[in-house]
């Protein structure tokens, strides 16, 4: 049966501030990416600022940061594609969904296809890669059934709440990534950037 | 200064960025020459003499020479975070050859010695491109364990490259 989705990914805009603090301030956001718990908010409203300044408008962004939306649920996470190398036509992707509620499911998988649908069709990228904790197995196992290898283990990798954990780099090329759509181009029918475009495009021609 | 049987390894000053300069601008890819977007680095003089200027924490970096006062190479730690307990260990020498024997042997405990005991990190990882056979011998000689290998990293010279993750743990983690 066809997914449908009306979830899309779009460029932040300064009404999307407060909740991209909100949502960096949660200690579920430092454990599974990254953060100072110690940042005052003044300073993570200016990090903030300084990411959505930069990047997508720019011809040739070194990063670029996007909200993840939804019609039913406004914005859900956000999704930041880092060290974009134009040369190596790579990126790393590092995801995040805010409403804890959303994590498990079709939303984190059509927001997760929707970060490399983006990656390879409109920045056409080479090589999608994503750094992962192990005891984030819901993350990695979602980016393993979207065709992600496992390529590198770093042991006891990463430092949280006194304890060392695991890592594990995925990488996703784009003939892979291809060979999956095409794969499971039934399933996934209702899911594609083309689609959401013009569903956006036919709401706000209906919008008064 | 750490003076050793074979070697004196120091921290580079700027005045070392004349006689250094050709290890960074070799036709070879290598991935101590990679930056962070696996790009590679290739500074003018000018900048690189600014780099070994910079105290910068994140990065340090070591000259290596020979008893003689004649220059090796260099050897260096970078990515040295706040947030995790690694660093990358890098080497790059005018005489590869130089890795398999004593000289070689006594930049890594150097570098060993540095992250472990000085800084206290937990581990050092450092990359190897599908080219780097020579220096990945090094290293797994020198206890770093492959992690695994990171496909189509880096496009240079018509191709695209793999590279391979090692790492080596403090004697107490691992």
């Amino acid at each position: 049966m066809p997914i449908s989705t009306d979830t899309f990914i779009r460029r932040a805009e300064r009404e999307d501030l407060d909740t991209v603090v909100a949502w960096m301030q949660e200690p579920d956001f430092q454990q599974f990416l990254y953060g100072d718990p110690a940042r005052s908010p003044r300073q993570l409203r200016e990090q903030i600022v300084s990411m959505l300044g930069w990047t997508a408008g720019h011809t040739m962004p070194g990063a670029v940061y996007l909200i993840i939306d939804s019609k039913e649920h406004g914005p859900i996470g956000m999704l930041s594609l880092q060290n974009i190398s134009w040369r190596n036509r790579s990126c790393s992707i590092d995801l995040y969904i805010g409403n804890a509620r959303l994590r498990n499911g079709i939303v984190s998988g059509v927001a997760t296809y929707r970060a490399l649908e983006y990656c390879f069709d409109e920045l056409n990228l080479h090589r999608a890669a994503a750094f992962i904790y192990a005891f984030n197995a819901p993350s990695w196992r979602l980016f393993e059934r979207f065709g992600g290898v496992r390529e590198i283990v770093m042991p006891k990798h990463v430092l949280r709440d006194g304890v060392l954990h695991d890592g594990y780099g995925y990488g996703f090329l784009r003939a892979e990534f291809n060979a999956l759509r095409e794969k499971f181009s039934r399933q996934l029918g209702g899911v594609n950037l083309q689609s959401m475009i013009e569903g956006l495009a036919k709401n706000e021609d209906a919008a008064p | 200064m750490h003076t050793g049987s074979h070697t004196v390894i120091r921290n580079t000053d700027p005045d070392d960025s004349v006689l250094l300069w050709p290890l960074y601008g070799g036709a070879a890819p290598r991935s101590a020459l990679l930056d962070q977007r696996r790009e590679p680095i290739r500074p003018t003089r000018a900048e690189l003499r600014e780099i070994f200027t910079k105290t910068e924490p994140s990065a340090q970096f070591f000259t290596v020479e020979n008893m003689a006062g004649e220059l090796l190479g260099q050897c260096a730690l970078r990515g040295i975070g706040r947030e995790q307990a690694y660093a990358e260990a890098t080497l790059l020498l005018f005489d590869e050859a130089l890795a398999a024997a004593a000289p070689g042997a006594e930049v890594a405990a150097f570098l060993k010695e540095r992250a472990f005991r000085r800084l206290g990190l937990v581990k050092l990882v450092t990359h190897c491109l599908d080219t780097e056979g020579t220096m990945r011998a090094y290293w797994a000689a020198h206890g770093f364990v492959p992690c695994g290998t990171q496909r189509d990293v880096l496009w240079a010279k018509g191709r695209w490259h793999n590279q391979d993750v090692l790492s080596c743990f403090a004697p107490e983690y691992a």
